[in-house]
């Protein structure tokens, strides 16, 4: 679920006080102010880190669908409290290059949640978001001081009433470890605490293999150098780390969560869930739900829109085209009575019982064998050939005749080389007569 | 029970929906190609009949020209009057009927005894008529009685007004 507002505000709840900050949208940033007394816009705060649990997971599945499946189960056995009685969320699923898949669980007890919003309401809070503490600090510290992928960091929170340290690195947070004791009891060695935390550290420096590691402050207590140099020291005494301090540590958390709400990424987060969910954030669950639906129901009508006028189209040029076929052929067969269907073998039947008069016709309007005898009696002439037998169609010849010459028949069928005719003569040697015989044939 | 009942209606519907347009789009996709090959057929079909029918309105409209003056003489009559000192005999054969009104008639012509060059006249005489009288075939022997002259046999075409008794 995601909304993004234009208005929100994030609360820091700490016994003592409430750092409520408002965050508003402008020109493509965020501005904060501290949020007056009867201040209405949405809220989101922050669960402390040592009320809830955080861990990374892996389902050994390629299929991202698959994976939500198995990932209650995977956290189930994480937890140290069953699974029914935790309000959860997975964050953040992504594919290793091992092809395996890859979130951030968070989770809290219902009891937890339910105390914590309780004591929410008893100071006039009513969140919309609940969200991780651990989740909100980390998203804020790579804000405003990203980090390089193999950069690792050590983020501390010193609250006026607890205490949270989340260890991440470029590729993401990883662990969140807290303490409900505020920064200065830190220090008092007889409660082990500082000792506690940074058995805790060494830990995520060995999970990381060591590495460049830097520390980051942010918190109420952030701004006392003393409390930093003293706290650092009982964490890490055998050398001394990078450090960093963010901006206006007191407000940190507080911006956070208002900039989460106003992007809308707190809502994946958000632990207040079933029976402890806001109503406006069930109103507003149910306003997507139903959104969804439309968008899908109107999908569905544009689809089969689709699908009628597709079909209709196709239906209407099928129509158009038997049509002129009927037309066309009602015109070649000479009548409009034609089977339906059958239009066509109709007219190619009219056709074909037409074709051998219509042959016949275009050939009366060809030139007939007449010429072709004017030009056979005009060729001859000249040369004194007497025709015996002479059978002429307008394509072809076959004639026998008498020559005074050898040559003479040669001459004759000359005559009607070329123009596609293709002649045979036959000649025999001067008889008694003293003519040269010969036969022609041809044909074009 | 639901705090509204019929609750899921909505959601049921919609699903209904969904599934109703996914099979209309199957069913559209199979069958598409079916239809497009419908529509090829009968476009192609047309423009078959289409051609045809060009061909056989330009056969009608030159059969119209051909026949503007009527058909095509009486070739016996023409022989007696224009030829009559050739005892040519004249004798019709098969008919091939081009329309309702019109048809092919063929004629045999016999010509025992003719001079070639009156016969090559005769020819075009024939030719030049309108509708023409066209030789088909000209068959044509040598004759004792002399050089030019020959025994002639003729098939001609001619286009004559369709009879009743025409096939």
């Amino acid at each position: 679920m995601g909304r993004a507002a234009s208005v929100a505000r994030g609360v820091d709840f700490g016994s003592a006080r409430a750092t409520a900050i408002e965050g508003r949208r402008k020109r493509g940033t965020f501005e904060f102010r501290a949020a007056e007394a009867g201040n209405t816009a949405p809220c989101a705060a922050a669960l402390p880190i040592h009320l809830a649990f955080i861990r990374r997971l892996t389902a050994p599945l390629p299929s991202i669908e698959k994976a939500r499946r198995v990932l209650p189960s995977l956290l189930d056995i994480e937890l140290p409290f069953p699974l029914e009685s935790c309000a959860y969320s997975f964050l953040n699923l992504a594919r290793t290059p091992q092809n395996d898949i890859e979130t951030l669980a968070v989770a809290a007890r219902t009891e937890d949640v339910a105390a914590y919003l309780n004591r929410l309401n008893q100071a006039g809070i009513d969140p919309l978001v609940l969200e991780h503490e651990a989740i909100a600090l980390w998203r804020q510290s790579v804000e405003e001081a990203p980090l390089a992928r193999e950069q690792n960091r050590l983020l501390i929170y010193l609250g006026d009433d607890r205490t949270g340290l989340v260890a991440g690195s470029g590729r993401g947070l990883d662990a969140a470890t807290g303490l409900r004791q505020p920064a200065a009891e830190l220090l008092n060695t007889q409660t082990g605490a500082a000792q506690r935390l940074a058995l805790w550290w060494r830990a995520q420096r060995d999970r990381a293999n060591g590495g460049d590691w830097h520390l980051a402050w942010c918190g109420p207590g952030a701004d006392k150098p003393e409390l930093r140099r003293a706290i650092a020291a009982a964490l890490s005494p055998d050398g001394a780390c990078k450090e960093i301090t963010h901006r206006d540590p007191a407000t940190f958390l507080a911006r956070s969560l208002a900039t989460g709400l106003l992007t809308g990424e707190s809502f994946e987060g958000n632990l207040r869930q079933g029976a402890h969910a806001h109503p406006a954030a069930t109103a507003h669950a149910q306003r997507s739900a139903r959104g969804r639906l439309w968008a899908l129901g109107a999908a569905a009508l544009l689809l089969i829109g689709i699908n009628v006028a597709w079909t209709t189209l196709l239906n209407r040029a099928r129509d158009q085209w038997q049509r002129r076929l009927e037309s066309e052929a009602a015109l070649v067969a000479g009548t409009d009575r034609l089977p339906r269907g059958q239009e066509t073998l109709a007219a190619q039947r009219a056709l074909e019982s037409q074709a051998a008069g219509w042959a016949a016709f275009n050939r009366t309007r060809e030139p007939g064998a007449e010429q072709l005898l004017a030009q056979l009696l005009r060729v001859a002439q000249p040369y004194g050939i007497t025709f015996h037998n002479l059978v002429i169609r307008p394509n072809s010849l076959i004639l026998n005749g008498t020559a005074e010459d050898w040559n003479d028949g040669e001459r004759l069928a000359a005559a009607f080389t070329g123009d596609g005719w293709r002649i045979e003569l036959d000649r025999s040697d001067a008889g008694a007569d003293e003519r040269v015989h010969f036969s022609l044939k041809g044909e074009q | 029970m639901s705090a509204r009942p019929f609750q899921w209606f909505p959601t049921a519907l919609v699903i209904a929906l969904a599934i109703a347009a996914l099979a209309f789009s199957v069913r559209t996709l199979r069958d598409t190609p079916s239809r497009i090959a419908q529509i090829e057929r009968r476009k192609a079909d047309w423009q078959r009949l289409h051609e045809a029918a060009q061909r056989v309105a330009a056969d009608r409209a030159t059969l119209a020209e051909t026949t503007k003056n009527g058909p095509a003489l009486n070739i016996a009559d023409w022989m007696r009057t224009q030829r009559p000192t050739w005892t040519a005999e004249v004798r019709e054969k098969e008919r091939e009927r081009i329309s309702e009104n019109w048809s092919v008639q063929r004629a045999q012509v016999t010509i025992p005894n003719v001079n070639l060059a009156d016969f090559g006249t005769t020819l075009d005489a024939l030719a030049a008529q309108n509708p023409p009288w066209r030789a088909a075939e000209i068959s044509i022997s040598a004759v004792e009685s002399g050089a030019g002259r020959g025994r002639v046999s003729l098939l001609l075409e001619g286009v004559v007004k369709t009879t009743a008794t025409a096939p």
